[in-house]
């Protein structure tokens, strides 16, 4: 350095050399001093342990299912639900070793583990018929968009991993549902699906038919859901009334009986239970005969009047 | 004796009087706090370090994109989109955006926990080594992460286009906490601690 040494408080900007000539730093004191860096670290396990508590609750246990036919599942994708409530999903879709069965593997959450037990049902709900698979249109226009879904009816066993699922729906979707089988000469218009009505509500459906052992009639299986189970009673009575029923009568005018606009598209099956004490309640799988036409007496369906009746007598 | 130290803001060097304990230095011209190292540099450097291992847990194995296509569902992770580009036949893309996003982070955060850490339990040896490894931090730092993975969603968005509803998934939060923290641990660690256990 060849400038003069100044003295560094005049002149800071050329302090010079010599350390002597240096400034020396103001001293304060520290406004505060509190470790709040390791609120950080904290903040961020409290994150991680929550993000990796809600990955905990949906990792149950991986259950296998096989099926016939898996067409549509897909992985990551397919959900299976109870009640429309997603309970796990499809993580892994092979073939058995001897390739005649499709295996799914399901991810259930943990809130769910409990429902894969032994005796529980499987089976995959796809959009498939037509207008007459009116019953599950609810559920089933869903999975054009989302692709089918697995659901389930669980059992009561002891926990278990591996089943078996259904090709179709179930009989009993519910339990606590009553099944019954109706004896009919012919399908008519009756289809999976068809309402079953009892003064108009819909209280079950038509789960579907088969030929009777026989061969003579055709047994419709029905299912009454489980709060409606008791008004089947062993003397209840069944009828057809599909469609709409027109009479057309001198006197009476013209008289239309429509159960409700669904049965007119896709038909329904009607009954009542005559009050009787001595009847005891349908068990599961009782045989009713399926008349034709509305039971002289039983009828609780609404007539429609288009033209006044001309005598009221 | 007294130490040495230039001002971080007007570059004036002045003498820092031995300090008693909760008291500062202050710049004689400008007013800013003079520092002989970066404040906290170990504690700061460790607590950022940690929070940002923490969160790179849920980072890479939680969903950072959803995407919701005519009812069809599916979820990205970091690694499920490395895996894509691979299967894609991008492989330099598929290389870059796996160093980036989930290599380079990593080293990163390993490096500097060891820097501290070496700081705290081994202090005056391996110096040279330790250098070696700063320098390689400071050398691979700007290709951690975030430019990168904001790209992928900008690829996503232009590919998939009005069709699909892309919402940002769990993930997403602790990715960029990790890329901020880092960002943050990087820059409170002071390289010349190293030395100063020789003093």
């Amino acid at each position: 350095m060849s400038s003069e040494p100044r003295p560094g408080k005049e002149n800071p900007d050329q302090p010079g050399g010599l350390q002597e000539e240096l400034p020396t730093a103001r001293v304060r004191s520290r406004r505060w001093a509190f470790p709040v860096i390791w609120v950080i670290p904290f903040v961020a396990a409290l994150v991680a342990g929550y993000l990796l508590f809600g990955r905990f609750e949906e990792h149950g246990p991986l259950i296998s299912i096989s099926f016939k036919d898996a067409s549509g599942v897909s992985v990551q994708q397919t959900n299976i639900e109870y009640r429309g409530v997603p309970i796990g999903q499809v993580k892994g879709l092979t073939l058995s070793e001897d390739r005649q069965h499709a295996l799914v593997k399901v991810r259930l959450r943990r809130s769910a583990a409990t429902m894969a037990r032994a005796g529980s049902e499987f089976w995959i709900v796809r959009l498939q018929g037509g207008i007459e698979n009116l019953a599950n249109f609810g559920a089933a226009v869903g999975t054009v968009f989302s692709g089918p879904y697995i659901a389930i009816l669980p059992g009561t066993g002891p926990p278990s991993t591996e089943f078996i699922g259904l090709d179709s729906p179930p009989t009993v979707q519910e339990r606590g549902a009553l099944h019954v089988v109706l004896r009919a000469a012919h399908v008519g218009s009756l289809r999976s699906g068809t309402p079953v009505l009892y003064r108009g509500v819909e209280v079950g459906d038509v789960q579907g038919f088969r030929l009777s052992p026989g061969t003579s009639a055709v047994d419709i299986d029905v299912t009454i859901r489980p709060q409606y189970a008791r008004l089947v009673r062993s003397n209840s009575r069944f009828w057809n009334v599909s469609g709409a029923n027109a009479h057309f009568g001198l006197f009476k005018g013209l008289q239309i009986d429509i159960q409700s606009l669904r049965s007119l598209l896709t038909g329904g099956i009607a009954f009542s239970t005559p009050k009787d004490e001595k009847a005891s309640p349908a068990r599961d799988g009782m045989v009713f005969p399926l008349n034709g036409v509305a039971v002289k007496g039983t009828s609780h369906d609404h007539r429609i009047h288009l033209f006044p009746r001309s005598n009221r007598s | 004796m007294d130490a040495l130290t230039a001002c971080p803001i007007c570059g004036l060097l002045q003498r820092i009087p031995g300090l008693a304990p909760g008291a500062i230095a202050e710049c004689v011209r400008c007013g800013s706090e003079l520092r002989e190292r970066k404040v906290n540099s170990i504690e700061r450097t460790l607590a950022f370090t940690l929070a940002a291992l923490i969160l790179y847990l849920p980072a890479n194995i939680f969903p950072i994109l959803r995407m919701v296509w005519y009812g069809a569902y599916s979820e990205n992770t970091v690694w499920q989109g490395c895996v894509r580009l691979w299967e894609d036949r991008e492989w330099l893309v598929a290389g870059v955006v796996f160093l980036a996003s989930i290599v380079i982070p990593l080293f990163k955060l390993i490096g500097l926990l060891f820097l501290v850490a070496s700081k705290r339990f081994g202090p005056g040896h391996w110096q040279q080594q330790r250098l070696r490894i700063y320098r390689l931090l400071d050398v691979i730092g700007p290709w951690a992460m975030l430019d990168v993975f904001l790209l992928s969603i900008l690829v996503a968005l232009v590919k998939l286009g009005q069709l699909v509803t892309i919402l940002p998934g769990p993930g997403l939060l602790a990715f960029t906490a990790v890329v901020v923290l880092t960002i943050l641990a990087t820059a409170s660690f002071d390289p010349r601690l190293i030395w100063d256990e020789t003093r």
